[in-house]
């Protein structure tokens, strides 16, 4: 079922006609070319593209989109749909920060921004369905972005039937294993970043990386191509053992204290986007932070501008 | 019952007549059938009365129409002219028609 | 003159008289027993190719014109091609959810397409029921408040309505809310299989019981309305209208559904009408997916006048006719669709379970009504 009453202009940012936002996956595609993402939880299967979104699809996501083969088929499908320009509201975004709209029902997610409308459902397994006018062809065209903005949403509903979560963080490699440095907008994740990086380390993401379960108990991180300013957007690269879960403060000088369980699960429930606000999967979202953080070593960093980040990781223990 | 009875008074040679707004037609091997959309009723004209509807847009009076049909029915003159003056009437009375001002 | 003559000429002589257009798939509803199929694919009709199909249509002698979808008002065109339909001078019908007419597009749709009539469905006389079939709760009450706003506005408005296992229970309830929104009401008694041949839908077909309650339901309304036209009420002014001349230029019938005079066919389907895609497929009907053209490849023009499938179309809708006449008097109670014949088990001829069905509880109904009176059932 969709949107029970759904929330005082959902949609009215940037909908010509909120009523008529799709209730099911259907409509007219804007092509037939069909693609398949390799992101955890993948792959993630798209149809319905047009020639020009394929070929900006596979520019954007380099080596981590390919043709669907025979194997893909539990993969989570998109569907694409043409509507025309005139379904959107021209949208300034001078002056605030571009955030999607939501409305989340007990089978369905109902997503809609700029010059796009999306909903994911759960009517048997995850599937979703997308709405653009954007069809990938001219300069400057928004379909990369859109179909971006999509897919980070779809990855973290799928990552959550896996026992997982997309989290806004920082993920850094060090002598094979990874440190998620959790935080919001503002924390200092792509400071740190560019920091490590310069240091020879390699940053997997500095806005959002994927935190996983792995098989022998532990957890693991993994990369997604959703990247701030730092970070391979258009390559694969194996999963690492999570080493440190860490809290991201700005401090007069470094240090690293101990994080609780409870601290920790709060810390990735709050840097969890797109799923932490949905009321009808609460419990669900609540209780793999909860799974995550028992698995996790975790620890409150304080960064200051001294530098130094990664001797304090190394010298101390949480 | 006089011509004059059948249209009401009003309607002569020298009318000019138009189209309903809400109505609307086609015409099926030379008869109109007609939608009056606001009566949600359909009506069949026969083939004068049919092509009446056609040539009524307003512009021309009743004498221009009976002209025009003059060479497309094998009628004298005058019984033509009385045919569509009549025909008018009724076509305005049903409702198809309106007197332009 | 009359348009039963009119009609029957129309399929005797193979002149398109009525198109109807699904103009999307894309729906803002998600109605259970919706009968789209949601996996056909093709290039849709731009908007330059639609008004060059309604000019042909125009030209073509096409008076009937009904816009479908899924939901039609969300095609991105919708507005322009309402607009272009009223400038051809079709009797324009539009088939929508209604969800989405209030507002802005309601205004728009009253003073720039103005249509003949607009078409919208209830599924319940209860927000449950009603939000049981469209899957969007909400959905009932909302239909209420726009079928409000949409009588202020001027528009005309008809409600029709499926029954189901879902519904049959409130029937009367249903009939009720529409007589109480001053609406007229149709009700069919029968679900189709979904147009990709799926019998999903037809787990909600309505009983036995469902079905005689409609008729009792249908026939009990239709005498309290001849009944309130016979005494000066509703209607009965309409009832005393004086009788034209006999010379009169003018025959009038009514759009309640008038049939054809002693036709030879079955049906109209591929003779005097057709139904298009979004994806330019040409069909005999709604109903009959068969297609007999593509308005990317060919004109309507060219494929009404051409193509091999309408012929065949043609015929079998003769042939039609007799396999219902070999059911004597009983036959226009199957209600016989070839269309659903076809889409049901493959062949438009073969008489499918549900018309039987039908034409015995029709039967069933007729013995049971007032003593030595023939129940009347509507025309679907």
């Amino acid at each position: 079922m969709n949107g029970e009453a759904a929330p005082p202009g959902f949609g009215a940012r940037f909908l010509a006609f909120p009523d008529l936002f799709p209730a099911r996956r259907a409509g007219e595609s804007w092509g037939d070319r069909r693609l398949a993402f390799d992101l955890p939880g993948g792959p993630y299967l798209a149809a319905g593209l047009s020639a020009a979104q394929a070929a900006a699809a596979e520019e954007r996501f380099g080596e981590l989109c390919r043709p669907p083969r025979a194997g893909d088929g539990d993969g989570v499908e998109t569907r694409l749909f043409a509507v025309a320009p005139s379904d959107f509201l021209a949208v300034d975004t001078r002056g605030w920060e571009y955030a999607l709209d939501f409305d989340y029902a007990p089978a369905a997610v109902r997503i809609a921004g700029i010059r796009l409308m999306a909903r994911i459902d759960w009517a048997r397994s995850l599937s979703a369905a997308l709405w653009t006018s954007e069809d990938g062809g001219a300069a400057g065209d928004l379909f990369p972005g859109i179909f971006e903005n999509f897919l980070r949403v779809v990855v973290a509903y799928r990552l959550l039937e896996a026992g997982g979560l997309v989290v806004h963080s920082a993920g850094v490699v060090d002598a094979g294993a990874a440190y998620l440095f959790l935080g919001r907008s503002g924390a200092g994740k792509t400071t740190l970043s560019r920091m490590s990086e310069r240091a020879g380390r390699t940053v997997l993401s500095d806005d959002l990386n994927a935190l996983l379960p792995d098989a022998a108990g532990g957890l693991r991180v993994e990369k997604l191509p959703f990247t701030g300013d730092v970070g391979e957007r258009r390559k694969a690269a194996p999963p690492f053992p999570l080493a440190l879960l860490l809290r991201l403060e700005k401090g007069a000088e470094n240090s690293l204290q101990p994080l609780s369980k409870a601290g920790a699960a709060a810390q990735l429930l709050a840097c969890a986007p797109f799923v932490n606000r949905d009321t009808h999967r609460r419990e669900l979202v609540e209780a793999t932070a909860a799974e995550l953080a028992g698995a996790a070593r975790a620890g409150v960093l304080a960064v200051s501008l001294c530098g130094g980040v990664w001797d304090t990781l190394r010298g101390g223990t949480p | 019952m006089s011509a004059h009875e059948i249209t009401g008074p009003g309607i002569d040679s020298t009318t000019r007549l138009r189209r309903q707004s809400d109505i609307r037609f086609r015409v099926v091997d030379g008869e109109a059938v007609v939608v009056r959309q606001g009566a949600a009723e359909v009506l069949v004209l026969n083939e004068t009365a049919s092509r009446l509807l056609e040539l009524a847009d307003g512009t021309s009076p009743l004498s221009a129409l009976a002209a025009a049909l003059q060479a497309e029915f094998e009628v004298a003159p005058e019984v033509l002219a009385a045919d569509v003056v009549a025909g008018a009437g009724e076509l305005v009375a049903a409702g198809l028609l309106e007197v332009v001002g | 003159m009359s348009f039963g003559r009119v009609l029957a000429k129309t399929w005797e002589d193979n002149l398109l008289f009525s198109a109807l257009v699904e103009l999307t798939y894309r729906c803002n509803l998600d109605c259970f027993f919706c009968y789209n199929d949601l996996g056909a694919a093709g290039k849709p009709l731009s908007r330059e190719q639609y008004f060059a199909f309604f000019a042909d249509l125009a030209d073509l002698g096409v008076l009937n014109l009904t816009l479908t979808g899924g939901e039609p008002l969300a095609h991105p065109d919708f507005l322009a091609l309402g607009r272009k339909a009223r400038e051809l001078g079709f009797v324009l019908r539009v088939k929508s959810n209604g969800h989405a007419l209030r507002g802005e597009l309601a205004r728009r749709l009253r003073e720039e397409v103005d249509p003949f009539l607009v078409e919208v469905s209830l599924h319940g006389a209860t927000a449950a029921t009603h939000d049981r079939q469209t899957r969007v709760p909400g959905s009932f009450e909302r239909l209420l408040a726009n079928l409000e706003e949409m009588r202020r506005l001027g528009l005309r408005v008809k409600v029709n309505s499926t029954l189901t296992a879902w519904n049959e229970g409130e029937i009367e309830a249903m009939f009720d809310l529409v007589e109480s929104l001053g609406l007229n009401f149709q009700v069919d008694p029968e679900v189709t299989a979904r147009d990709d041949g799926s019998r999903e839908p037809l787990s909600v077909a309505p009983t036995r019981e469902g079905i005689l309650r409609l008729f009792a339901v249908q026939e009990e309304r239709g005498r309290r309305w001849r009944e309130a036209q016979a005494s000066g009420g509703v209607g009965a002014e309409l009832a005393a209208a004086p009788a034209l001349s006999s010379g009169s230029a003018i025959g009038k019938g009514a759009d309640d559904g008038t049939m054809p005079v002693a036709p030879q066919k079955h049906c109209g389907a591929g003779s005097s009408g057709i139904a298009v895609d979004p994806y330019g497929n040409v069909y005999p009907c709604v109903q009959w997916r068969r297609p007999v053209g593509n308005l990317h490849e060919r004109s309507i023009r060219e494929i009404w006048t051409g193509s091999n499938d309408l012929d065949d179309i043609r015929a079998l809708t003769a042939r039609a006719k007799q396999v219902v006449d070999g059911y004597g008097e009983a036959g226009a109670l199957l209600n016989f669709c070839p269309g659903s014949a076809a889409t049901f088990g493959g062949d438009p001829l073969a008489v499918y379970p549900q018309a039987l069905r039908r034409m015995e509880l029709a039967q069933e109904a007729q013995r049971s009504g007032p003593a030595g009176k023939k129940v009347l059932l509507p025309i679907v």
